[in-house]
């Protein structure tokens, strides 16, 4: 097949996308599904991701696209962001949510690690009650729960790995 | 960011795998769902501590009873456990528990935990005997209920009572898959017991043993033969007993399919028999070799003639002594060429004749090079025009730094703001006793100063740096410094050392630190 072949998508709300077959590739969904059926000259339909989001997507994969550790680069969890995937996350929380949703449901591990990732940095070394007021969740413990859950899982651990 | 929304449910646990342990159970207790979303990452690894009265010896009383997890809620979240650690001894319904999952099981004996009696805020020490007796036995029998461990850990702390021959037939008997075991703090007295210990060693992959042992015939009958990885640690101790290092060795010499020995020979010498053991190539497939503490002075070239290539080599040994500098450069040339290749991780903080020199060569040439802590550099003697530093890829450096004077200050910030993989950098001296520095540092006391006026600002490059360490080297460090590491190294998450010889002063730059959530050691 052509390098520069190009795969049709459908979005939620059945808006197509047209991409390259590289950037497809990206999608660990879409890669063995196009291996396993080859050309299918129709759209993909992608009844999980909404059009906005699936441009967001695409987005990401365009500008890797030419990334050589495309998938080996973020093995490890805790490294650094780096600054275009930094201005990338830079949307609201909810738009964030749909992307973890999205990379997932399509099997694109470093939008996955990079969309989490950001979610827990928002969560990192705050107190209960602080990451509370950041996600807008209520205490439904009573403060007799709250006071097991502390005790029986919030010791100071041996060493964290 | 905008807008504020709660996490939807589905991705509690997809966020929960890039949070540290800390931060997941604080995520945890914010409300029922997100508890509900993870209670098996929270249970997943349960360390409890028992309730028994504990005797705080400072105070001469007793500690107020911790709560403690009942074994209801235990049995109950039993499915999601795979790692168990048991500190101190237990009423006997936690060792009735069968954990379906369970990998591991560590059981910490702490003898400042007492038996009951008349309530638990008292003790009788006449019941304690008995006590331990029996939690031996209840130990045993978690065990049996457990077929599913692969690592088990056993940490006795004192020789009395010890776990009779029953335990550890428990151990060879039940286990379908065991991986690792390891033991500390126990001399078995009987020799029933000691053949029954090294018949549950038969059955282990890995051996971790730090105990006093007596020889025994059965063990040339056993042939261990799934073994690779060995710590042997024979603390002659308590009993006076004897294995000693020739029986240890012929032991050794019979498990061939190591590729780890960790070999501490506490008040002895490296056996000769050693030496031919390596050079016959009794151990082919050895990556990971660590010998330590003994007393003699070892002839580096012979040793260093001698190694396989490895990927891990540690050194402990106070006497390793160059008697001239002609043997340092056939000793050196020895060992670069049996290490350097392939070496990944290399030791030799305790290993006091290893000079500044060698330390720069091994930076110079070892490109795979990812952890490396030696005893001491001197800045005077880097040169990188002529012999630049090759091991960018390396993660950890714990060196002591001398330095002279500004010039060589800012060749030692330079040549180690080349490392930009760097992830824990320590140049303290709180590894060494008081002894050995008075001993191998005599009246020394110019270290690398951790100032911006010194030349700290070239460290901007060290992006990834988590750890930094400068304990005990006099450092004199302001609000300027800590404000430019923390804009520099965004990943900081432990400082060790004194900022400051003036302990207010001190006290306030360590709350900056926690202000940031970074710890302070």
């Amino acid at each position: 097949m052509s390098a520069h072949s190009q795969i049709l998508l459908t979005s939620s709300e059945g808006t197509e996308f047209l991409i390259d077959r590289d950037i497809a590739d990206k999608s660990m969904l879409l890669k063995c599904m196009l291996e396993d059926i080859g050309e299918i000259g129709q759209a993909v339909p992608l009844p999980n991701v909404s059009g906005p989001i699936l441009t967001k997507v695409i987005e990401y994969c365009t500008h890797h696209r030419d990334d050589p550790n495309f998938l080996s680069a973020n093995d490890d969890v805790t490294a650094d962001i780096d600054e275009w995937d930094l201005e990338y996350c830079k949307v609201d929380q909810g738009t964030l949510y749909e992307l973890i949703l999205a990379a997932n449901y399509l099997d694109i591990k470093p939008l996955m690690d990079l969309t989490c990732k950001t979610v827990a940095n928002m969560i990192k070394a705050k107190s209960p009650e602080e990451i509370r007021k950041t996600f807008n969740i209520t205490n439904d413990f009573t403060p007799e729960e709250e006071d097991q859950v502390r005790r029986e899982n919030g010791k100071d651990w041996v060493d964290e790995h | 960011m905008t807008g504020i929304s709660d996490i939807p449910q589905e991705l509690i646990v997809m966020i929960a795998d890039y949070l540290s342990r800390k931060d997941r159970h604080r995520l945890a207790s914010t409300c029922r769902n997100h508890y509900q979303a993870l209670i098996s990452r929270l249970w997943k690894e349960l360390y409890i501590e028992s309730d028994f009265p504990h005797f705080w010896s400072k105070q001469h009383q007793i500690a107020p009873v911790k709560p403690i997890i009942t074994s209801r809620r235990v049995e109950q979240h039993a499915p999601y456990v795979h790692l168990l650690r048991l500190h101190g001894p237990f009423q006997q319904e936690y060792y009735a528990l069968k954990f379906p999952r369970l990998h591991t099981l560590i059981f910490l004996h702490d003898f400042s935990f007492h038996t009951p009696c008349n309530g638990a805020e008292r003790f009788d020490s006449t019941l304690d005997i008995p006590m331990w007796h029996d939690v031996h036995i209840n130990n045993a029998n978690l065990i049996r209920l457990n077929p599913t461990i692969k690592n088990l850990q056993i940490d006795l702390g004192r020789p009395n009572p010890i776990p009779s021959a029953s335990f550890w037939e428990a151990i060879s008997t039940t286990l379908h898959n065991p991986s690792r075991l390891c033991v500390s703090g126990f001399c078995p007295a009987s020799s029933n017991t000691l053949n029954s210990f090294w018949k549950a060693c038969n059955i282990f992959e890995e051996l971790d043993i730090k105990v006093d042992l007596n020889t025994t015939e059965l063990l040339s009958q056993l042939d261990f033969p799934r073994l690779r990885r060995i710590a042997l640690n024979v603390v002659p101790g308590w009993g006076g007993l004897k294995f000693d290092i020739q029986e240890q060795l012929a032991w050794l010499r019979r498990c061939h399919n190591l590729t780890k020995l960790d070999w501490k020979l506490t008040s002895h010498r490296l056996p000769k028999e050693f030496m031919e053991a390596l050079e016959q190539r009794t151990w082919p497939h050895l990556e990971d070799l660590s010998l330590g503490d003994f007393h003699d002075s070892v002839d580096i070239r012979t040793l260093s003639s001698r190694l396989p290539s490895l990927r891990r080599f540690r050194l402990r040994s106070d006497q390793f002594q160059l008697r001239s500098d002609q043997v340092y450069a056939l000793s050196f040339t020895a060992f670069q060429k049996q290490l350097f290749g392939k070496i990944r991780v290399l030791d030799m903080a305790h290993s006091f004749g290893f000079t500044s020199r060698m330390s720069l060569g091994v930076l110079e040439e070892c490109v795979h090079l990812n952890e490396f802590k030696t005893f001491v550099i001197d800045a005077e003697d880097i040169d990188l025009e002529s012999r630049p530093w090759v091991c960018l890829n390396l993660k950890r450096l714990e060196a002591l730094i001398k330095v002279e004077s500004d010039e060589s200050h800012e060749d030692a910030f330079d040549a180690l703001s080349r490392l930009t993989h760097l992830e824990h950098l320590d140049s303290g001296l709180d590894k060494l006793t008081v002894s050995e520095i008075e001993k191998h540092l005599p009246g020394e006391n110019n270290y690398l100063q951790w100032s911006l006026d010194s030349g700290l600002d070239r460290l901007s490059t060290l992006t990834k740096l988590r750890t930094i360490g400068f304990a005990d080297t006099d450092q004199e460090m302001t609000e300027e410094e800590l404000e430019w590491m923390f804009d520099s190294w965004p990943l900081l998450e432990e400082v060790k050392g004194e900022f400051s010889g003036d302990d207010g002063y001190h006290s306030a730059l360590v709350d900056m630190l926690h202000e940031r959530h970074i710890s302070h050691v």
